[in-house]
C-alpha cells in the first residue's frame, strides 16, 4: 500500500467509525450489511486491524439467521445508555469531558474544534446539532485533514497532531468509560476501534517520519511535528 | 469550476476506488458541509437573569466569561454558575421518552418512573407524542384531565415564559381545556391572608423606600429576613439597587435586630442583635410584645381607632379575657423562648423609636401561617407608625430588592396565555377549566372528586390525568416528597419540558429539552421594584444539542393543534420582542420619557431610566394616613382589618377572624415526635434549586453533600463532628448531608436549605435514601390553613445521626442513572 493509499484508508475508516458515534446502525444499514456490498465492506474493514472486532462484531450480529430488529434494537439500546441521557453509568462522547477540569461540556476542546472547522471551512450539517468537540466530528475532520493531506492541500493542523492532541488526549479514557458500560460488548468494541485506529495511524506517521521514507505523495505533514497554530 | 471544487471532486473520487477501503465509501458518508462554522456571536453581549445583568463573553463559539453589568452596585457572585449551569453534564440533549411509556403508550409501568431509561426520539415523534395525549386526555376526561398550572422560578424574559406559553397554546389550540394554578409558593399564605386585611397582596409591593428607612427609622427589625442573602436574586433581572442602602444603614449605626433562630447572613453584615427565637412560635413573641404594649399603655389607640377595624374585638383575645389564656410576655417566653423581659423591653424601643417591622415569608409558610403576617400587622398597627417615614411594617424587603425608588420608567408587557390571565399578576390567574392552590397539587392527585375549601369557597379536586411541567421542579419545591413519589403514579402522562435533568424531569414520561435563556434572544426589566431599565437578552450561543426554545415548542405544539397562526399572531421571536418593547414605548410621551426606537435600543442593549428625587421619597401608607377617607384600603371596611368579618362569616376552624396563636401539627416544644427541628431557609449561593448543579456548589457542598448546620450542643449529644456525613430522618424521608456543626444556630434546630437536588438511592423508591440532601423529603405537605391553602414548607421536625454506612454516591450532578 502507498503512503497515499494509506491516508486515503484512513480517512475511510474514520468516516465510518464515526457514523457509529452518531446514532446506532438502523434496519436497512444492517440489512446491507447482510448483503454481498456489506460483506465486501466488512471485508476490506478487516484489512485495519483497529477495525476488525469492529467488523466482526457486524458480521456476527448480521449473520443469516440473526433477527435483526433485535440487533437493531439492541444497538438502539446500547447507544442510548451510551451517549443519549449522560449520568455515571453512560460515556459521554465529548472531549470536553475528559479534558477539563469540571468534566463540563463545551469547554476548551469544543472552542479548539470549532476554530479548526471554521479554518478547515466546514461546518456541521443541519439536522446534527452535536457538539463540536463530539468523537464523530473530530473523527470526520480527522478524515477531512487526511484527505486534504492526500490532495496535497495545506492544513489548517497538521494531521499528525490534530489525531494526538484533540483524539489520543482522551480517547483511551473514552474507551476506558465505554469498556465498563453494562454493555460494553457493543459500545465498548467501537471506542477502542476508534482508538487503535487512531493509535495506529500516529504510530505509523510517526514511523514514517523517524525512518525518513519518502511519502508516495507531497505532504504538508512538518517534520519537526511543530503545530500550527488554527 | 473552482479549484475547491475540483480538490473536492479529485478526493471523493480517491475515496471512493482507489483503495482496499473503498467499498467503504458507499458506507461512510461525509458528515462535514463546505461553509464556515458560525455562531450567534462572537465577543462580548449584554443580557440578564434572575441574579443581574452581565456581559457574557464568547469565544469560538464557546461561552468563557462572565462580567457583571457596569451599572450592577452588587453584583452577585451567582453569576458564574449560571455560565456553568449552560455546559452543565445535566442538560437535556435530546427529546426523549420513558421506555415503558414509549411501549406501552399512557399509564405504562407508572411506579418506574424515576427508575427507568430513557429513549431518545426526533422531535416529530415526541411532539406527535404530546399532542395525541392532549386530545386523548381531553376527550376522556374532559377539560380537567390535563394539569397546566405549571409553576417554579422560569427563565427571566417577557416572551420566552413557557409557563405562559404553555397556558397559550392549551388556550387556543384546546380551547382552555386544562387545569390550572392560582397563587404561589412563596407567599401562599401571605397573599390570600393580606387582601383580607389590607386589601394588597403586600408581598409583591413597593415598600417604603430605603432612602427613607436610612434618613428616618431608629430600629429596623428583620423578623424572619436575610435580605443580604435573598436579594441576590430578582423575579425579573436583578439590579441589587438595596445594597448601597443597606451599606448606609450600616455605616448608620443604626439599630438592627434580627428575630430567627439562624444567626444569618443580614445578621451578619449588620452585627445585629440576634434573637434566636424557637421555629415556629413567632406569632406568640408577637402577641407577647403586643401585650407588653397594651399593658403598658405603649400602643397607639388613636391610630387603632382611626385606621383600623375590629382592634376591640381582638383586645379580648388578647388580654385573655376571651379564653382565660392573658397572651403576656410570660405566656410567650414559654412557647417561643425568648426571655419575657426582652419581649417587654423590645414592645418599649418599638414604640419609643421609629420602628420598621420588616419580615420575611418564611413564617407564613408553616402550619397556620395565615396568622404570621396579619399578627405582624396588627403589631404595627398597635404601634401606630404604618404610614410614617421610616415606620410600620414591610413584607417585600428581602425579596428582589424590594425598597428599591422606583424610576420614571415605561413598562414592557409580556406574553399573554391568550386566556384570562391577570395583567401583571399571571401567579394569580384563574385560566384555565378548574384552578387548584398551587400547592395542593399532590391532595389533587390523592383526592380527585373530592371538596375542599379555599377562601370562603368549597372547591373540587379535578381529576387529572396528565401533567404537563416547563418551567419549574416541584420534585425540589414541593414538601413531602415520598408522598409526592406515591401521588405522582396515578398519572397516565407526565411531560417535562426543561433544560436540565431535574429530578421532576426523571420522574416524567416525555422530556422535551428547552434552550436556557442565554441560547434566544428576549427582553426584560432590570429591577422589579425599580424598573430602571429595559435590558434586550440577546443570544450568548447558539442553542446546544437539539434544544428548542419554549416560544418554537409551544407554538408547534399549538399548530399541531391546529392553532398555530392563533398562537404566532404571525410574528416570530424578535417581531414579538420588537412588539412589546415598541408598545412600553408608546408610554413613554405621557411619563416624560424619552425612549429610543427599537432598532437603537436593540444595538445599544439598555435603556436606562431616571429615578426621580420623589421616587426616593416613597413612604407606603403615607397617602392612606393623610387621608383615609379619600384614599381608603381595598378591605370590606376600607381600613386595616385586625379583626376579618369575611373570614368569620368563612367559620373555619383552623383560622379565625382575628389573629391567634394556634399549635401547629409538628413544632419544638409541641406536638410532633422528633426532637429538632428543620430550618428549610433559602439557599446562599443559588436560587431553589437552580444553579445547584453548578461548580458553586464546590463553595458549600461537605462531602460532596448538601450542607446541614447543627448546633455544637447537639452535635456533641450525637457525637458528630464538623465534615461528618449524617444522616437526617423522620418519618417521612431519609437524606444524607454533610455537618457543619456551628453556635450560629439555636440549639435544637438543624439548617438544610430548600432546592438540594433529590437524589434516590433507589430510583422512584418512595422512602428512599436521599443520597445529596433534599430537604423536602422531611417537610410536612399539608396545607397552611383552609383559607389560604398554602405550603407547609418550613413545618417539620426530625434526627440526625452520624451516617456509619456504605455511603452511596451522589449522581444527579451528571444525568440520570437509568441510562
Amino acid at each position: 500500500m502507498t503512503d497515499a493509499d494509506r491516508i486515503t484508508s484512513y480517512a475511510l475508516a474514520y468516516r465510518w467509525l464515526a457514523q457509529f458515534f452518531l446514532a446506532p446502525p438502523d434496519l436497512a444499514m444492517l440489512e446491507r450489511y447482510r448483503q454481498d456490498e456489506g460483506q465486501r465492506v466488512l471485508d476490506a474493514c478487516e484489512t485495519l486491524p483497529a477495525l476488525v472486532p469492529v467488523a466482526r462484531m457486524i458480521r456476527d450480529r448480521t449473520a443469516p439467521g440473526r433477527d435483526l430488529r433485535a440487533e437493531q434494537a439492541a444497538f438502539r439500546k446500547a447507544f442510548g445508555a451510551a451517549f443519549d441521557i449522560g449520568g455515571p453509568r453512560s460515556a459521554p462522547p465529548y472531549a470536553s469531558v475528559y479534558l477539563s477540569d469540571t468534566g463540563r461540556l463545551y469547554q476548551a476542546p469544543a472552542q479548539e474544534m470549532f476554530r479548526i472547522l471554521k479554518n478547515l471551512h466546514r461546518r456541521m450539517p443541519a439536522g446534527i446539532n452535536e457538539a463540536p468537540d463530539h468523537v464523530s466530528v473530530q473523527l470526520h475532520v480527522a478524515a477531512e485533514l487526511c484527505a486534504r493531506e492526500s490532495d496535497g492541500q495545506p492544513l489548517p493542523v497538521p494531521v499528525c497532531d490534530f489525531l494526538e492532541h484533540h483524539l489520543l488526549s482522551w480517547l483511551p479514557a473514552f474507551s476506558r468509560r465505554c469498556a465498563r458500560l453494562r454493555m460494553s460488548d457493543t459500545i465498548g468494541v467501537l471506542a477502542h476501534a476508534a482508538a487503535a485506529l487512531v493509535t495506529d495511524d500516529v504510530a505509523q506517521r510517526r514511523a514514517r517520519q523517524t525512518q525518513g521514507i519518502a511519502h508516495g505523495v507531497r505532504s504538508n505533514e512538518p517534520s519537526g511535528g511543530a503545530r500550527i497554530d488554527p | 469550476m473552482s479549484n475547491h471544487t475540483t480538490q473536492t471532486i479529485t478526493r471523493r473520487g480517491v475515496l471512493k476506488g482507489a483503495t482496499a477501503l473503498g467499498a467503504l465509501g458507499a458506507f461512510a458518508p461525509a458528515l462535514l458541509r463546505p461553509g464556515m462554522a458560525q455562531a450567534a456571536t462572537e465577543g462580548d453581549v449584554l443580557t440578564g437573569s434572575h441574579w443581574g445583568a452581565f456581559r457574557a463573553t464568547v469565544e469560538d463559539g464557546v461561552w468563557t466569561k462572565v462580567t457583571p453589568w457596569d451599572q450592577d452596585p452588587h453584583p452577585s457572585p451567582q453569576l458564574e454558575g449560571v455560565m456553568d449551569s449552560v455546559y452543565s453534564p445535566s442538560r437535556i440533549k435530546y427529546p426523549m421518552v420513558r421506555k415503558a411509556y414509549l411501549e406501552g403508550g399512557p399509564g405504562a409501568a407508572p411506579e418506574d418512573r424515576g427508575s427507568e431509561e430513557f429513549v431518545r426520539v426526533s422531535w416529530d415523534e415526541a411532539l406527535e407524542l404530546v399532542v395525541a395525549e392532549l386530545r386523548r386526555v381531553s376527550e376522556s376526561y374532559g377539560p380537567t384531565g390535563i394539569f397546566a398550572g405549571s409553576y417554579g422560578w422560569k427563565s427571566s424574559g417577557k416572551l420566552h415564559n413557557c409557563q405562559a406559553l404553555l397556558r397559550r397554546a392549551l388556550n387556543v389550540g384546546l380551547e382552555g381545556k386544562f387545569v390550572n394554578s392560582s397563587g404561589d409558593y412563596s407567599t401562599g399564605a401571605s397573599q390570600v391572608i393580606m387582601p383580607h386585611v389590607m386589601g394588597t397582596l403586600e408581598v409583591y409591593e413597593q415598600q417604603t423606600v430605603l432612602p427613607v428607612v436610612v434618613e428616618s427609622t431608629d430600629v429596623l427589625v428583620f423578623w424572619a429576613a436575610d435580605p443580604i442573602k435573598t436579594n441576590q436574586i430578582g423575579w425579573t433581572v436583578a439590579d441589587h439597587d438595596t445594597y448601597p442602602y443597606m451599606e448606609e444603614i450600616r455605616a448608620s449605626g443604626k439599630r438592627v435586630i434580627v428575630i430567627d433562630p439562624v444567626r444569618t447572613e443580614t445578621a451578619r453584615f449588620f452585627d445585629a442583635d440576634w434573637i434566636p427565637i424557637r421555629p415556629h412560635t413567632d406569632v406568640a413573641m408577637m402577641l407577647g410584645i403586643a401585650h407588653a404594649l397594651y399593658y403598658e399603655d405603649l400602643h397607639d389607640q388613636d391610630f387603632l381607632d382611626e385606621y383600623t377595624a375590629g382592634f376591640e374585638d381582638f383586645l379580648p383575645y388578647l388580654t385573655g379575657e376571651s379564653d382565660g389564656v392573658p397572651k403576656s410576655p410570660e405566656w410567650a417566653a414559654e412557647i417561643c423562648e425568648v426571655p419575657a423581659g426582652q419581649i417587654t423591653e423590645l414592645a418599649r424601643l418599638f414604640a419609643g423609636n421609629r420602628t420598621m417591622l420588616s419580615s420575611g415569608w418564611s413564617i407564613q409558610r408553616q402550619h397556620h401561617g395565615e396568622q404570621s403576617h396579619w399578627m405582624l400587622v396588627t403589631l404595627a398597627s398597635m404601634l401606630g407608625q404604618i404610614g410614617l417615614p421610616g415606620g410600620g411594617f414591610g413584607l417585600s424587603y428581602h425579596y428582589a430588592n424590594g425598597g428599591s425608588p422606583s424610576a420614571n420608567s415605561v413598562v414592557l408587557p409580556g406574553i399573554s396565555d391568550g386566556g384570562a390571565a391577570v395583567e401583571g399578576a399571571a401567579w394569580l390567574t384563574e385560566a384555565g377549566a378548574a384552578s387548584i392552590p398551587v400547592s395542593r397539587i399532590v391532595e389533587m392527585l390523592e383526592r380527585p372528586g373530592e371538596q375542599f375549601d379555599f377562601n370562603g369557597s368549597s372547591v373540587t379536586f379535578p381529576e387529572v390525568k396528565m401533567v404537563y411541567w416547563t418551567g419549574g421542579n416541584p420534585f425540589a419545591h414541593h414538601q413531602d416528597r415520598n408522598r409526592m413519589i406515591k401521588a405522582w403514579q396515578s398519572l397516565e402522562t407526565v411531560v417535562v419540558q426543561d433544560f436540565q435533568w431535574t429530578a421532576t424531569a426523571r420522574f416524567a414520561d416525555i422530556v422535551l429539552p428547552a434552550t436556557t435563556s442565554y441560547e434566544r434572544n428576549d427582553i426584560e426589566h432590570i429591577g422589579d421594584y425599580s424598573l430602571k431599565a429595559i435590558l434586550g437578552m440577546k443570544k450568548v450561543v447558539d442553542p446546544v444539542f437539539e434544544s428548542r426554545t419554549d416560544f418554537d415548542i409551544s407554538a408547534e405544539i399549538a399548530e399541531r393543534l391546529g392553532a398555530g397562526e392563533a398562537f404566532t399572531e404571525g410574528k416570530d421571536e424578535m417581531a414579538w420582542i420588537r412588539g412589546f418593547y415598541e408598545d412600553a414605548a408608546r408610554q413613554g410621551p405621557s411619563k416624560g420619557v424619552d425612549v429610543p426606537d427599537f432598532d437603537t435600543f436593540w444595538e445599544e442593549g439598555v435603556v436606562v431610566f431616571d429615578i426621580p428625587d420623589e421616587a426616593k421619597q416613597f413612604v407606603r401608607y403615607a397617602d392612606y394616613r393623610d387621608d383615609p377617607l379619600l384614599e381608603p384600603l381595598g378591605t370590606p371596611t376600607g381600613k386595616i382589618e385586625i379583626f376579618s368579618r369575611n373570614i368569620e362569616k368563612m367559620g373555619y376552624d383552623d383560622c379565625g377572624p382575628h389573629p391567634m396563636w394556634m399549635e401547629p401539627v409538628e413544632r419544638l416544644g409541641g406536638e410532633g415526635s422528633y426532637p429538632l427541628h428543620v430550618n428549610s431557609g433559602h439557599p446562599q449561593h443559588r436560587l431553589h434549586s437552580q444553579l445547584c448543579g453548578t461548580k458553586l456548589r464546590e463553595q458549600y457542598a461537605v462531602g460532596g453533600r448538601e450542607p446541614c448546620v447543627i448546633n455544637t450542643e447537639d452535635a456533641a449529644e450525637r457525637g458528630i463532628a464538623d465534615g461528618d456525613v449524617v444522616r437526617v430522618f423522620n418519618d417521612r424521608g431519609q437524606v444524607l448531608a454533610g455537618a457543619i456543626v456551628s453556635d450560629d444556630i439555636r440549639p435544637g434546630v438543624l439548617q438544610l436549605y430548600e432546592g438540594g437536588w433529590y437524589d434516590p438511592v433507589t430510583g422512584g423508591e418512595a422512602g428512599a435514601l436521599d443520597a445529596y440532601g433534599d430537604v423536602n423529603c422531611l417537610t410536612v405537605g399539608n396545607g397552611t390553613s383552609k383559607l389560604a391553602q398554602g405550603n407547609c414548607g418550613h413545618t417539620g421536625l426530625a434526627d440526625v445521626e452520624k451516617f456509619t454506612g456504605d455511603l452511596p454516591e451522589v449522581n444527579v450532578f451528571d444525568a440520570p442513572a437509568e441510562g
